[in-house]
């Protein structure tokens, strides 16, 4: 897959996305730490379960960046572009989460909670208003 | 003893099936993303100078929509490895 540099739009919401699942790491870690099951597999975990819930979006951002490029009539085409780019993504999240279980100094869970804070970031900024309606 | 094995392994058989079976809703993003693309490439198409605007909003909405898949996912991959009803028997 050959990607064009991502555009200002892209970058711009991917560092949003960026701070919000970084900061609801840090919540994470500290509800860890009061559960009392705070450890170096679990702060592994979430550092990498949280780059690549980061990198999933520049890429997703990335390939909506290529296809809205496109001319008209090439529907199909942008249809399927975006289907391979979820499945190559897809497929490299379960990869990474079965290493992150089978690894011993990987706390799994930790790594796989981070995937579902780009969403959770996004439910943020709707309700502070920072994605408006339009 | 005996019948506390076969419950594991009863269990074990059914989470296994049961991840199998929660993969089936990572289809839907795939097709739902696309179908949203497809239209927006219309709309795009049809006012291009809509297009940041709709690039933001096609991006934020292909999140959302893969998150039912990563839903899917995780109980799949809890089910294989964390598996809560293993512990039962």
């Amino acid at each position: 897959m050959n990607f064009h540099k991502p555009q200002e739009t892209v970058l711009r919401e991917t560092r949003r996305i960026a701070v919000g699942v970084f900061s609801m790491l840090a919540i994470m870690l500290v509800v860890y730490a009061a559960m009392g099951r705070f450890s170096l597999a679990v702060v592994l975990g979430g550092l990498i379960g949280s780059l690549y819930a980061v990198i999933n979006f520049l890429l997703l951002g990335m390939t909506v960046q290529k296809v809205a490029e496109m001319r008209e009539g090439n529907e199909e085409l942008a249809r399927m572009q975006m289907k391979s780019s979820y499945n190559m993504r897809m497929v490299i999240m379960i990869l990474l989460i079965v290493v992150a279980f089978a690894l011993p100094f990987v706390d799994g869970l930790a790594c796989m909670i981070p995937m579902l804070f780009p969403r959770l970031t996004i439910l943020v900024l709707q309700l502070t208003g920072k994605i408006k309606d339009e | 003893m005996e019948t506390s094995i076969l419950a594991k392994a009863i269990v074990c058989g059914c989470s296994a099936l049961g991840a199998g079976v929660a993969m089936i809703g990572g289809l839907g993003p795939g097709i739902g993303e696309g179908y949203a693309v497809g239209k927006a490439l219309e709309s795009m198409a049809r006012q291009p100078e809509m297009k940041g605007t709709l690039t933001t909003t096609m991006l934020m909405g292909c999140a959302v929509a893969e998150t039912t898949g990563l839903y899917s996912l995780i109980i799949a991959l809890i089910l294989l490895f964390v598996n809560p009803f293993t512990g039962l028997f």
